[in-house]
């Protein structure tokens, strides 16, 4: 607003000023011209009516020199007898005088005079009386009487018809030839006179107009009106002083002023004919009229010019300078309030224009150098990890995620044994391409390589690397389960760093420690975590460096512990330590052997019998459990070949799958495989998957399953219960048997409900026609109930125990396991 | 050899041309004379022009004027020069003697002379010695009565005539017998002087003005305005009526019961002319009596010629339009010599009428 003001405040007075300037220059001119004009016509028709008169006056004194010439004339006025000039001369020059009217009807009068005045002859075309014949007193006749010799021209009203008239008269004089000696000098016989009447003149001066309201006027030597138009003004006689000063001037000149009966006039004057004067008069007023129309029309066209410039610029200003600056306010304010990603609505065709770019620019590179800030300010100038800040964050957030649904994360602090030997042997740019080269070392190990941390975009729960300054190193290791994932990782990584460096053509070896945390156990909070994990890795450190510590000791023993079985347990298989044993499957009515299941048993050397239950996690989390379970499915199928051969009743034997082994492994081939190769029925085969291993990747189960159901071979879902399975998904899953959990077997006999709950189970699976085993009986109690509930198969210590393979034959002799 | 070539050329060529010339002067006679008249037209028979062209190896130069005025004019421009016989009438002989343009009669050369009516030589100023008679006569009015609706009677039928009659007037430009016309329809004299009666009698003709079809002579013949009855009714001499008359059988010639101007026309001889010999002897042959009787049917008129009476037959002596009798003549007059100041504003009154 306040700008337009000034702008405009500035602007506008500056294109008035020059506007009325040129206004009030042409309204001046336009007034110079006017009045210029109006007495140029004044002069005109003042000039007009006397070249008018004088050629008037000329023509009239050379005509009447031809008329007075004229044969007929001289003849009549030479003959001195007046009965023969009248009855013989009169009516022939009657005639012709007849015909110089014709020619010059103006001359309505022409008369011969005799010498004394007598009026001899006399041609009219106007009806008018003749006074008398005796002119001699009339004071033209005297005039012209006077004038010896020369023609006489002069204004006079004529009595007989009271109208201003041109008299013209000669003297006529001759040498009578018939009477006169030859030296005889002329002697004057008598007078032509013409009289012309002025009717041309009357006429052009009652209808010529000068300007609005100018007029002519003819006046005699006193300055009475001869000739005026109708309704002027001039009612007496012009004033002597202006009749005066009027002719005084010449028509070049600018004409006088004075007074015109009431009102101020122009008066410029000639004379016209001896006696008779012509006024051109011009009223003030009508000049000044014209000069006020003459004003108004400037004054409305410079007034209109004025508001059309001034809105013009009004427009311009608001257009292209008001709107675009507060376009810009606009903009500014929200590159102010940190909105960066503006786009203006001005385009870059003026200054303007180009601010806008430039403020669009500005905002960009706002953008550019606050994403670089916040780029710095959480990420390592040097390696582009996340620096401890961002890291920082970043560890709340997953540890509030993790407290939130319950979930393990571990923190591993590493640091680079003996970094500063680097750095003073090869100096600081030597040092920083081996960081370099251990971020990338370290990144490689992880789940995740290449990624970018973006403090925005946390929401994967990747494992995360960022170095915490000089040569300390963190690793976020989110949703884990159990400590061995870090400790293997942290193994990981100091068989990575083991690997020569190869430094500005120097061959490096270096090594680190390595301190882990594990969230909840050693520590609730973030500040906990990572200042344990530094006595970790101190402690680490303190052990001789290139190792790993947990923060409790129970974990590094654990972890140790954990990492021999994994290496025994690889040994294993190749070592022949694992056998199959077999538990028998009896009938809940019979009694009678259905069926066995094969569980694996692992004989060490060293550590001795090694439970399933410690080393099948160790086997799947590590993927052995991928060439275990090949070899069990082998082993049992050779196992069923060997029996068969051995004569023995042909039993199923059921094999347990893991669910790591489905996508891993091609089940439905590796079964299919053994079965061939060992020539057995399908149907002697069952394959029992724990519920929870399905539920870990449903789809994969179910396609494996499938594969496997077509091959003829039943499929039993075990530990049924302890899983997150729902009704639609065993719909969806090829199951033929149900193995009900022990821990609900366990329960029976303790509660009502317990007991109640089996027999929901088990009537289910019916529904479901699903064959139901229950595993873990111990009891009598326990199998009357299940025996009460219609439970199909039983299977636990009570009836037998697992044996070897050996042992089995004797046991399918015996038959009948249930003892009354 | 070659100058006698040339020389018989030369004689050759000279006796060429020489023979018509010295032929021409052996048989040529002596070239024929002009006699010029100014003279109305139709006023004088072209056989007895001829005869006397024949007898006295003379070619007669007609030159014609239609009207008093007009002949005034002719006479004035040359001072009668260039003419040896005119025609006046009787009022004008003065007034040519007064300007010296007339040659005194040799009536040694003219022994017919005595045929004439002596009555004639008096009855106007300065005759006597200078004029020989030729005609007299009335104006009057000449009119179709086939074509009126009354027969005319009154100068006033054609000063005044009804609106039938706008345009189909004809008038004479003569000033004097405009003047007769009026003043004798106003009642006064055709010689007054009276500046009023003058004037009234001016206003008269100025009023009649917008009736009359022409103020020029009429034509006499077959084609004229009166035989087509463009005109119905014109002053004419009487003659001249009669003369009109036998190229339609409905035109009559009145002398108006006002009375009109008698005139007498003459033949005078110009004092400027070189054959006057001729002259004479063309008035003496005019007047031979058979010659002035055939003269006299040929124009219609009275002729003074008593010797011609004589000849004349009973019919033509007994018409009255030719001769009227004394009654008809009672109310007309001769036009006699005005004061100037009469005649100048006579003149003057004509001279609006007639431009």
């Amino acid at each position: 607003m306040k700008l337009r003001s000034k702008i405009l405040l500035i602007l506008l007075p500056l294109t008035i000023a020059p506007l009325f300037a040129m206004g009030w220059i042409a309204y001046s001119e336009l007034q110079h011209v006017s009045e210029e004009k109006a007495f140029k016509e004044m002069s005109a028709a003042v000039l007009h009516v006397r070249q008018d008169s004088e050629t008037d006056l000329t023509n009239t004194a050379a005509n009447i020199e031809l008329f007075a010439n004229h044969l007929m004339v001289r003849k009549y006025i030479l003959t001195a007898d007046e009965s023969e000039r009248y009855m013989l001369l009169q009516k022939p020059l009657l005639r012709t005088f007849d015909g110089f009217q014709d020619a010059y009807p103006e001359y309505y009068e022409i008369r011969i005079f005799l010498t004394d005045g007598y009026e001899d002859i006399r041609l009219n075309n106007l009806p008018i009386k003749n006074m008398t014949d005796e002119e001699n007193a009339n004071p033209v006749f005297q005039a012209m009487r006077e004038n010896t010799g020369r023609i006489t021209q002069l204004i006079f009203r004529n009595p007989d018809n009271n109208e201003i008239s041109l008299f013209v008269g000669k003297p006529l004089v001759f040498r009578d030839p018939t009477v006169d000696p030859i030296g005889k000098a002329p002697t004057l016989r008598g007078y032509l006179a013409i009289t012309a009447d002025l009717h041309d003149l009357k006429e052009h001066i009652e209808n010529v107009q000068i300007g609005e309201t100018g007029f002519l006027v003819v006046t005699d030597s006193q300055g009475n009106p001869y000739f005026q138009p109708e309704n002027t003004p001039l009612e007496n006689r012009l004033a002597a002083s202006t009749f005066k000063a009027a002719l005084a001037i010449s028509v070049e000149q600018k004409p006088v002023i004075a007074d015109l009966d009431k009102q101020s006039a122009y008066f410029m004057g000639a004379e016209l004919f001896p006696g008779m004067y012509l006024f051109a008069v011009l009223p003030q007023a009508d000049l000044s009229a014209s000069s006020l129309r003459l004003g108004i029309i400037v004054a409305v066209i410079t007034l209109l010019t004025f508001i059309l410039t001034a809105a013009a610029i009004y427009l311009a200003l608001q257009h292209f300078i008001i709107t675009p600056v507060q376009n810009l306010q606009q903009l500014s304010r929200e590159i102010g309030r940190g909105k960066l990603e503006i786009k203006s609505t001005l385009k870059p065709n003026d200054e303007i224009g180009d601010l806008a770019t430039a403020f669009e620019d500005m905002a960009g590179n706002l953008r550019q150098s606050d994403e670089r800030i916040r780029f710095v300010a959480y990420h390592d100038d040097l390696t582009g990890l996340p620096n401890r800040t961002m890291f920082g964050e970043y560890l709340n957030h997953v540890l509030a995620d993790a407290r939130r649904h319950n979930k393990q994360f571990a923190l591993l602090f590493i640091d680079i044994d003996d970094f500063k030997r680097v750095n003073d042997t090869l100096g600081h740019h030597a040092g920083d391409q081996l960081l370099l080269k251990v971020t990338e070392r370290l990144s490689r190990c992880l789940r995740q390589t290449d990624y970018v941390a973006r403090i925005d975009s946390i929401s994967a729960p990747d494992e995360i690397l960022a170095r915490l300054g000089g040569d300390e190193f963190v690793i976020l290791v989110p949703d884990i389960s159990g400590s061995h994932a870090s400790s293997t990782l942290a193994n990981r990584l100091l068989t990575m760093l083991a690997d020569p460096f190869s430094i500005e053509g120097h061959e490096f070896y270096i090594s680190a420690s390595i301190g882990i945390t594990l969230f909840p156990m050693d520590g609730q909070d973030a500040e906990t975590l990572t200042k344990n994990a530094d006595i970790a890795m101190y402690h680490a450190k303190q052990q001789g460096k290139n190792d790993y510590q947990f923060y409790l000791q129970s974990m590094n023993v654990l972890a140790h512990e954990r990492l021999a079985l994994e290496n025994k347990l690889r040994k294993a298989l190749t070592n022949d330590e694992l056998s199959l044993f077999y538990q028998p499957q009896v009938d809940t009515k019979s009694g009678e052997i259905v069926g066995l299941e094969a569980l694996i048993r692992w004989q060490n050397p060293d550590e001795g019998c090694i439970p399933p239950g410690v080393f099948i996690p160790v086997a799947e989390e590590t993927g052995l459990i991928l060439g275990i379970g090949e070899w069990v499915i082998n082993e049992a199928c050779r196992q069923l070949r060997a029996w068969r051969q051995a004569g023995l009743p042909s039993i199923p034997v059921s094999v347990n799958i893991s669910g790591k082994q489905f996508g891993k492994q091609d089940l439905p081939h590796i079964i299919s495989t053994a079965l061939l190769r060992n020539k057995l029925d399908p149907g002697l085969l069952e394959v029992e998957i724990t519920e929870s291993a399905i539920m870990d990747s449903p789809d994969r189960a179910v396609k494996d399953l499938l594969a496997i159901k077509a091959l003829g071979i039943t499929i039993a879902l075990d530990d049924f219960g302890t899983g997150y399975s729902s009704f639609s998904y065993l719909h969806r899953f090829p199951i033929d048997t149900l193995k009900i959990d022990r821990s609900f077997i366990e329960t029976i006999g303790t509660t009502q409900e317990s007991s109640e709950l089996v027999a929901a189970i088990i009537a289910m699976a019916h529904m479901l026609k699903l064959r139901v085993v229950a595993e873990g009986i111990e009891t009598e109690e326990q199998l009357s109930v299940l025996a009460d509930r219609d439970c199909d198969v039983i299977q636990g210590f009570l009836f037998q125990a697992p044996v070897p393979a050996p042992q089995v034959p004797a046991l399918l002799q015996r038959r009948s396991l249930v003892s009354a | 050899m070659r100058y006698r070539n040339l020389f018989s050329v030369l004689l050759l060529v000279v006796s060429a041309v020489s023979q018509p010339v010295l032929a021409g002067e052996k048989s040529l006679p002596s070239p024929v004379r002009n006699l010029v008249l100014l003279n109305w037209s139709e006023y004088l028979d072209p056989e007895l022009v001829a005869e006397f062209e024949q007898a006295f190896n003379v070619n007669v130069r007609e030159i014609y004027y239609e009207s008093d005025d007009l002949r005034d004019d002719m006479l004035l421009e040359t001072e009668a020069r260039g003419y040896d016989l005119v025609l006046v009438s009787g009022a004008t002989v003065n007034l040519y003697l007064k300007r010296h343009w007339l040659a005194p009669l040799e009536l040694e050369q003219m022994p017919n002379y005595r045929h004439i009516n002596t009555h004639w030589l008096t009855a106007f100023p300065g005759v006597q010695g200078y004029a020989v008679p030729y005609f007299w006569g009335t104006m009057g009015i000449a009119y179709r009565k086939d074509l009126v609706d009354a027969p005319i009677t009154s100068w006033m039928d054609i000063l005044k005539p009804g609106e039938s009659l706008r345009g189909k007037i004809g008038m004479i430009e003569s000033s004097r017998d405009l003047m007769t016309v009026a003043l004798k329809a106003l009642g006064y004299s055709a010689n007054s002087t009276d500046a009023a009666e003058i004037k009234a009698a001016g206003e008269l003709l100025l009023a009649q003005k917008p009736y009359v079809r022409s103020y020029n002579y009429l034509a006499l013949n077959e084609e004229s305005a009166l035989v087509s009855g463009e005109i119905v009714a014109t002053m004419l001499y009487n003659g001249d009526a009669l003369m009109v008359q036998e190229y339609h059988d409905s035109i009559e010639y009145v002398l108006p019961a006002e009375g009109g101007n008698i005139w007498a026309d003459y033949l005078v001889v110009m004092d400027s002319s070189r054959n006057k010999d001729l002259a004479w002897a063309f008035i003496n042959f005019l007047n031979e009596p058979e010659h002035a009787a055939q003269l006299a049917e040929f124009v219609y008129y009275a002729t003074p010629n008593k010797a011609a009476e004589k000849l004349l037959p009973a019919e033509f002596l007994n018409n009255p339009v030719i001769y009227p009798g004394k009654e008809a003549l009672a109310n007309s007059e001769f036009h006699t010599e005005l004061p100037p100041r009469a005649v100048k504003r006579m003149n003057l009154v004509t001279s609006n009428v007639l431009r």
